[in-house]
């Protein structure tokens, strides 16, 4: 019927497609930390290291739970459609989860160590190596740092892939002229890694706290995080642009669906919570973060934690409305017509 | 093996809604379900005025966008042209239905997704499809499109020109063919 339209994908698709990103984005923060600065961007790594497994298994969860027969979810499992996107993203999900858990296992302190549990308690101090725990011992002890690298590495291009898998999902149904476009998938990788530098720094400064970090340890870390910011700040605002523009140099159903951000009912969730609270409060606030020091080449401001506070809310609220407005958006849009 | 295609003349449709009714029947569906939809749509203001339909139903497509994305291998693609839904792999993702530019694809209270299947279990039995028989002005055309004496080849063959089939363009390439005028 003219005017009506069926939503088949509802907000629990939107959460999974923006807690996928934070994920993918923690993982390829805490990845790129650890290559430039292993020592100096320690607890950046870390954090990320921590947070990554979890939003990703609320994803999961949800994406299980939009399933209209979640209790045969596992037929996933059993194939892989190679022409279908969905199918490919199930395994990348797989190997992702496993790999993050690997990674956020790495990161965790010592005491933590499996190897202590198969210890009894009078082993303590004792550098006996038994043959039940000496796999366990190679693993963690012996070959830490260097485990740490290769699972950074291989989980590098793994994390990007799942950025980007959750826009070309829906980038990949010609039938949808919102969601066809060759920009979506950017636009999501570039999402997904701010808001996962976004929850780094959440997570840093509101839940962790600078309790016996040092002012110089302090800058170090804000610099790196805000430097990130900025630069995916500037490239989501380019990517935003291109995405609209390549809506309106396309076929006539394609700018149809532009006129539901520019005018319809999408535009105030775009415009005013995805671009202006997502992107350009908290790059105003970046700038004036870090403006003297590149101008004036002088040191960081003091921190302020309601500076930190609303650029990391925002950017997570801003994530997660572009996810929103993009799957309902994509189903109000008219379908190609003839 | 039979290659199994439709011919849609619109202009003999006058929009009774007696297929969607029949393939109610024939499919069992609940009232709010249908395999098969009347698209309407009205040109000008009066007097100057015309209106369509468009019987629009699965277009069987050769290169069909839902087979492509089903993640569990549920949709398939036969070798007599039918695009059909094995409903035991169904894990209802509703993909196909994003896919699908031609919404015709539905959700089954049961949790699986389901579509025209062109009858096929009838057709096999030499029957025709139901929105065919039940049509009183014809505007259904179903058959063998591999075979060349067939009724619905030989209207293609003579009707070529005046035959489009529906989003073409989306290189879906679809086994049904609509007459236009």
């Amino acid at each position: 019927m003219e005017g009506t339209y069926f939503v088949f994908w509802n907000w629990l698709v939107a959460v999974y497609l923006f807690v996928a990103g934070v994920s993918a984005g923690c993982f390829a923060v805490s990845a790129i930390a650890y290559f430039i600065g292993p020592k100096v961007y320690q607890d950046i790594s870390r954090i990320g290291a921590y947070i990554a497994p979890f939003p990703l298994l609320v994803g999961i969860a949800c994406l299980i739970a939009d399933l209209e027969r979640p209790l045969i979810f596992w037929k996933l499992m059993l194939t892989l459609q190679v022409a279908s996107v969905m199918s490919w993203g199930a395994w990348l999900l797989l190997i992702f989860s496993a790999l993050s858990f690997i990674y956020f296992y790495l990161w965790l302190p010592e005491r933590f160590d499996l190897v202590n549990l198969f210890k009894k308690p009078a082993d303590h101090g004792d550098d006996v190596e038994t043959a039940s725990e000496s796999f366990l011992y190679k693993l963690r002890r012996r070959n830490l740092k260097k485990l740490k690298g290769w699972i950074a590495l291989i989980g590098l291009p793994v994390a990007l892939m799942v950025g980007i898998y959750t826009g070309v999902l829906l980038g990949a149904l010609v039938a949808r002229p919102f969601w066809n476009n060759p920009m979506l998938p950017m636009l999501f990788l570039v999402s997904a890694l701010k808001t996962g530098t976004a929850s780094i720094c959440l997570y840093g400064c509101f839940i962790q706290g600078f309790g016996g970090m040092s002012q110089e340890k302090m800058e170090t870390n804000k610099f790196l995080v805000h430097s990130l910011d900025f630069v995916l700040m500037v490239l989501a605002i380019i990517t935003i642009f291109l995405f609209i523009f390549g809506l309106y140099v396309s076929p006539r159903s394609s700018v149809g669906a532009a006129l539901l951000i520019m005018g319809g009912p999408y535009t105030f969730a775009f415009w005013g919570l995805v671009v202006v609270l997502g992107i350009f409060i908290p790059l105003c606030l970046e700038i004036y973060e870090l403006l003297p020091h590149f101008i004036r080449q002088a040191a960081m401001r003091e921190h302020n934690p309601w500076i930190s506070g609303i650029i990391t809310i925002a950017v997570l609220i801003g994530g997660y409305f572009l996810r929103h407005v993009v799957v309902y958006g994509g189903q109000a849009a008219e379908l190609v017509s003839l | 093996m039979a290659h199994y295609g439709m011919v849609i003349d619109e202009t003999k449709c006058v929009g009774c809604y007696a297929c969607r009714v029949a393939c109610q029947n024939q499919n069992n569906l609940r009232a709010h379900e249908a395999y098969n939809h009347l698209e309407e749509r009205e040109y000008g203001t009066f007097p100057d005025y015309t209106r369509e339909f468009l019987p629009v139903q699965c277009q069987h497509c050769d290169n069909p966008p839902c087979v492509h994305v089903c993640p569990t291998g549920a949709s398939i693609k036969r070798p007599d042209g039918v695009v059909l839904v094995i409903i035991n792999d169904c894990i209802g993702c509703k993909y196909c239905i994003a896919a699908c530019p031609y919404n015709v694809r539905i959700i089954k209270n049961e949790g699986y997704v389901e579509k025209c299947r062109f009858c096929i279990e009838f057709v096999e039995k030499g029957i025709e499809p139901a929105c065919m028989t039940t049509c009183m002005t014809g505007v259904r055309l179903f058959g063998d499109l591999d075979d060349p004496d067939s009724e619905i080849s030989r209207y293609i063959a003579r009707n070529r020109h005046r035959l489009r089939q529906f989003k073409g363009e989306l290189n879906t390439r679809p086994r049904i063919y609509y007459r236009k005028g």
